[in-house]
């Protein structure tokens, strides 16, 4: 079947070739021109009793006639000058007569050259048109090659062979993945999936039918996609072989390399979610056990011994404190769920940051000890959309950060501003500031300044907070401040726009 | 405090650490692990406040609000976990009087219950005068004092205050006090925002950092007075 069908799927070629406009009707208008006039010009010349005149300029109208008409047109025009010639201009006049050689040679003679221009003209305007259609094929080809190379996902391939495929007379591509052996359609319900399950299975590279055209892509690691070509309506199916070769031959090393690409980021992605796992489980383990032995040895201690009441109040409240260290911590790894989990910005609601802002520094207030928070705001009111609890959170989380690596009875400074539709706000400490080179690395899961101050953070809450800021549409960078050398976090937040304001 | 108090949690600590401090504060504790037992103890034994877990084992928590309700005069408060603002919201509307997240300090949770006990004793007598920390309303002559100064307040900031006032030291949602000042649930928080804001002018020492007004991020606001 395979053989019988590449045949088949060739032989429209020169069909094809025919559709190309050739502007054939001014060229006939033009051949019957000529016609009336060679014709004239015989019969004036025949009056002037030049009839060797008479003859050549017949020829020559008739040779004409045949280069611009075609065979047919030139055969029907060298019959019909041999006629009106015989008839009209070689003597007997007004008869027709094939007696001597003056009465048939002309006869031939023009049949003869009219159909050798014509031949001679047809073959030229046909290999022009194949140089321009094999010229249209291969800009087509190249322009597919180009777009193929940027492609780097299966779903983008489709849309880069659309114009290709129309230019071969197919419509919609349907693209197929081979995965464990069965053709997997990239995008839609995959109507020619039996088409592509046969060739992948039969190994055939190329299957025409009725109404589609399946190819096989292969490489050298044997096949790794079909291809399922439907006709489209109302128009021929046209490719030369070697196109069709060429388009194959590309599109199969675009989908190997596609196919590699997405191996390798799904084994990087694991890998990194690996890491992201291990990291976590042993920063968890670290972080609850400690805040979970304080507090079973302050209890036990408690409820064993009789202590002075100065330790046992020390105790029952470093249970407290150890208490609230571990929800902080519960509540940055629920955070670092959601951030996982990806953030809908449907649920994001327009709120005044200052409230929230108001908020967050409040519950600052109830750890910061001796420190103090100084608000410096130019502005006392600006509208953001976002997720209120989750924007108190980044607010609450920096302030954290700042108390937690500032010394006790230093300030921490909280400036407000606005600049081009966007809300600052900056929070500065007057800690030891950041290493150069760390500006970045403050905001990783799990970074904790080094050396360890007395805090005992989980690492969270700065990485929480720019994925926050950033699923907000905002931005968070950190870097030590040029004048008193603490560290200054800066949160960038676009602010909300109201319609009709 | 002399109150009946019903524990409907499915976490029997809870009820163990809660039962001996309300006890000593004079009320009755009574513990329930189930939505039906929650309801059938309600009911026998009349309770006055629900401390209300959502997420129970055979029933969503909210879905039991209008059951209560229905009780009788009683107040609930809801135990929920941060970040259940959706949750909180639709638990006030559904009608619970208030919400404390988990894990609780002890003392909130007491001022908490202080403040819904308030509200329901109060409830019957109309009174005609608020008084709380430094503020007072006189509803008669509708006139507001802070620190014994009158404050000038327009009728809606005036109106948001009342709405306030009358639950003082509960939350009150956006869709209340937009109902409150507005007539219409369904209106801008941006209006309820302004006026807060206006409100906050007027009574706040520093309006950036309300002591009295507090926002409660994403459900609505709490007179802490």
């Amino acid at each position: 079947m395979g053989a019988g069908s590449i045949r088949n799927a060739a032989r429209p070629w020169r069909e094809g070739a025919r559709s190309i406009p050739t502007g054939r009707v001014p060229a006939q208008a033009l051949a019957v021109f000529i016609f009336l006039l060679a014709t004239a010009a015989a019969i004036a010349a025949q009056r002037a009793q030049l009839p060797l005149t008479a003859a050549i300029l017949y020829l020559l109208g008739v040779t004409l006639v045949g280069g611009l008409a075609g065979i047919r047109g030139g055969l029907a025009g060298a019959l019909a000058a041999s006629l009106i010639y015989n008839f009209f201009i070689s003597d007997p006049v007004f008869r027709f007569s094939l007696v001597s050689a003056e009465e048939y040679v002309p006869l031939i003679g023009f049949n003869l050259s009219a159909a050798a221009s014509a031949l001679l003209a047809g073959r030229l305007k046909e290999r022009a048109l194949a140089a321009e259609t094999a010229n249209l094929q291969l800009k087509a080809l190249l322009d597919l090659s180009q777009r193929l190379q940027s492609a780097v996902h299966v779903d983008q391939i489709p849309a880069a062979i659309q114009a290709f495929v129309r230019s071969i007379g197919r419509t919609a591509p349907e693209l197929y993945v081979v995965k464990d052996g069965e053709p997997v359609p990239v995008e839609g319900p995959g109507k020619g999936i039996e088409l592509a399950r046969e060739l992948v299975a039969s190994g055939v590279v190329r299957l025409a039918l009725a109404d589609s055209l399946a190819l096989l892509l292969a490489t050298g690691a044997g096949p790794v996609g079909a291809l399922v070509l439907p006709q489209a309506p109302g128009s021929r199916a046209r490719q030369r072989d070697q196109d069709l070769e060429a388009f194959v031959n590309v599109l199969s090393i675009t989908l190997e390399r596609c196919l590699l690409l997405e191996q390798l980021s799904e084994a990087e992605l694991i890998k990194r979610s690996e890491e992201f796992k291990t990291a976590l489980l042993s920063s968890v383990s670290h972080d609850m056990r400690t805040p979970l032995s304080a507090i079973s040895a302050s209890a036990s201690s408690l409820a064993s011994y009789e202590l002075p009441a100065e330790v046992r109040g020390d105790l029952l409240a470093t249970i407290r404190e150890q208490c609230e260290r571990l929800n902080r911590y519960t509540t940055n790894l629920l955070n670092l769920g959601r951030l996982q989990g990806g953030l809908d910005p449907k649920h994001f609601t327009e709120c005044d940051a200052f409230e929230v802002l108001g908020t967050a520094i409040s519950r600052a207030r109830n750890v910061a000890g001796e420190r103090g928070i100084v608000k410096c705001y130019r502005v006392d009111s600006a509208l953001v959309r976002a997720d209120p609890v989750m924007l108190e959170q980044v607010f609450y989380n920096v302030l954290e950060n700042a108390v937690h690596y500032s010394p006790e009875r230093s300030s921490i400074a909280v400036a407000a501003d606005v600049e081009d539709g966007h809300l600052l706000i900056d929070i500065l400490d007057e800690g030891p500031g950041i290493a150069p080179g760390d500006e970045e690395r403050v905001f990783n899961r799990f970074y904790r300044a080094q050396p360890p101050s007395s805090h005992e953070g989980s690492g969270l809450g700065l990485s929480i907070a720019r994925g926050f800021t950033e699923a907000f549409g905002g931005s968070i960078a950190a870097r030590a401040d040029d004048v008193c050398g603490g560290t200054r976090i800066s949160i960038r937040l676009p602010l909300e726009t109201r319609k009709g304001e | 405090m002399s109150a009946r108090i019903l524990i409907l949690d499915d976490e029997p600590a809870i009820a163990r650490v809660l039962r001996p401090v309300l006890t000593a504060t004079g009320s009755v504790v009574v513990t329930a692990a189930t939505a039906v037992e929650g309801l059938k103890a309600a009911k026998e034994h009349a309770v006055d406040l629900v401390l209300l877990d959502l997420g129970l084992p055979d029933a969503d928590g909210k879905d039991l609000i209008p059951s209560l309700r229905n009780l009788g005069e009683l107040a609930i408060i809801v135990l929920s976990a941060r970040h259940q603002e959706a949750e909180k919201v639709s638990a006030l509307d559904a009608g619970a009087d208030d919400y404390v997240d988990k894990p609780f300090n002890i003392d909130v949770l007491m001022a908490r219950i202080r403040a819904a006990e308030r509200r329901i004793s109060s409830r019957s007598p109309k009174k005609d005068v608020f008084a709380g920390g430094d503020l007072t309303i006189d509803y008669r002559r509708r006139e507001v004092r802070l620190m014994g100064d009158e404050v000038k307040l327009s009728p809606k900031e005036y109106d948001l205050l009342c709405a306030l006032a009358a639950h003082s030291g509960q939350v009150v949602t956006h869709r209340h006090l937009l109902l409150a000042g507005w007539g219409d649930p369904g209106a801008d928080t941006q209006y309820l925002r302004s006026y807060i804001a206006l409100l906050r002018q007027k009574l706040e020492e520093d309006p950036a950092e309300p002591r009295l007004l507090l926002t409660e991020p994403g459900v609505g606001y709490r007179l802490n007075a």
